[in-house]
């Protein structure tokens, strides 16, 4: 079992969904298919999938595909860098991850955001995240705005310490630490 | 009208009417033979409807039997929180299965605007007269068949609102058939089950805090 964080591929038409590149798809290795669980964000999606050793072997090897490691070791000063680097190069806002972090609390902060993202498409007037991570509330689109308001009031998450000046990166920071508390987050065994 | 709603897709062929709405081009049908089925091909859209008669809860239920497939061309399926009408449009929650067991046969999709994406991959046989269900509590969405759960709970929070359904692909070729639908709220009083939606939640926020 392991968790990734892979492309999304797929046109969004029935049969040819959105899903994650290579899990998704039936070339090998994946040609008899694998179960997995999916938490899409953006053009990026976290899955949980049962791989094989030889699966896992070729998700790693890909260089669009960021292999996550154990939920329960810390990220580490050594990896640092790396984690915030590969989750920023994905559009997910990730310097407020810290040495001391763990894969599981950062997992979970990650999906929360996601989760917080598909509340405004359902509400249709979806937050796009690539792009607008570094505008502030004031400089979004008021519908957005309203939209990414009434997304966390459905949630029950705590939004007072958004303002007018707060950035987009640090709205779904602030709203998104509050999965990693154990807000339901439930993508395999996250 | 009063809930749990039911179809036993008995009459006349032809597409379902009255208390049920139709989502995109190709209709969910009665086949004059006492089963559902759908209308016709759709490469991209498939076909759905959901009960317009009664107003569903957030947390609600579908279920359907499934009858007959054809492997990554004709799927059945049921559908939650379905709302809108229009390829561009639809919304829903939708478990969908062609029978194979192969993984990817089996799949848990939500639709917004039309734009499906797959949640979830099974691989799980089908045979005739097995049931599909599909829940959706709160960010909670749960399949099973013949009630037992596909896999845990997906967290997915895109859909909020709407009302349980039919969902269904004819890609090309055969029709898929299917029977029994029932939709309805789920009950307010949780049970401690260990298989249902609720608790699954919980004890995952419990052994991760």
């Amino acid at each position: 079992m392991s968790f990734y964080v892979v492309p999304i591929i797929g046109t969004g038409k029935f049969p040819d969904t959105f899903r994650p590149k290579y899990l998704g798809d039936t070339a090998v290795p994946f040609q008899d298919g694998i179960p997995y669980d999916f938490c899409p964000l953006d053009d990026t999606g976290v899955v949980y999938a049962q791989t094989s050793v030889v699966q896992d072997a070729f998700l790693a090897a890909q260089p669009d595909v960021q292999v996550i490691p154990p939920l329960d070791e810390q990220v580490g000063a050594g990896r640092l860098n790396t984690v915030r680097n590969r989750l920023e190069a994905l559009n997910i806002p990730a310097q407020w991850v810290t040495a001391s972090h763990t894969f599981r609390n950062v997992m979970r902060v990650v999906v929360g955001m996601a989760q917080l993202i598909h509340v405004t498409e359902g509400l249709g007037n979806k937050l796009r995240v690539p792009g607008n991570l570094d505008l502030r509330m004031n400089q979004i689109p008021a519908d957005k705005r309203a939209t990414l308001q009434q997304g966390a009031d459905i949630l029950g998450l705590d939004r007072s310490g958004v303002t007018a000046i707060t950035t987009v990166r640090e709205v779904l920071r602030i709203l998104g630490e509050q999965f990693m508390a154990g807000r339901g987050v439930s993508l395999g065994d996250l | 009208m009063a809930l749990p709603a039911t179809e036993n897709f008995a009459g006349a062929a032809g597409a379902l009417g009255g208390s049920w709405t139709q989502q995109v081009t190709q209709t969910i049908n009665k086949n004059g033979s006492g089963l559902g089925t759908t209308s016709g091909a759709d490469a991209t859209n498939g076909a759905s409807c959901y009960w317009n008669a009664d107003t569903f809860s957030a947390a609600q239920y579908a279920k359907i039997k499934f009858q007959s497939g054809a492997a990554s061309s004709a799927y059945c399926g049921c559908s939650v929180r379905a709302t809108d009408t229009g390829t561009t449009a639809a919304d829903r929650y939708a478990l969908l299965a062609t029978g194979s067991g192969t993984s990817g046969q089996t799949q848990l999709i939500v639709t917004v605007n039309g734009a499906a994406t797959t949640l979830a991959n099974y691989a799980q046989a089908w045979s005739a007269g097995d049931e599909m269900y599909i829940e959706a509590r709160a960010s909670s969405i749960l399949a099973k068949r013949n009630g037992t759960a596909l896999g845990a709970a997906i967290t997915n929070s895109t859909l909020t609102a709407g009302s349980a359904g039919i969902a269904a692909a004819q890609v090309a070729g055969t029709a898929p058939t299917f029977d029994d639908w029932e939709g309805g709220n789920l009950p307010r009083a949780y049970v401690f089950d260990k298989g249902s939606a609720f608790n699954r939640g919980a004890v995952f926020a419990g052994a991760l805090r």
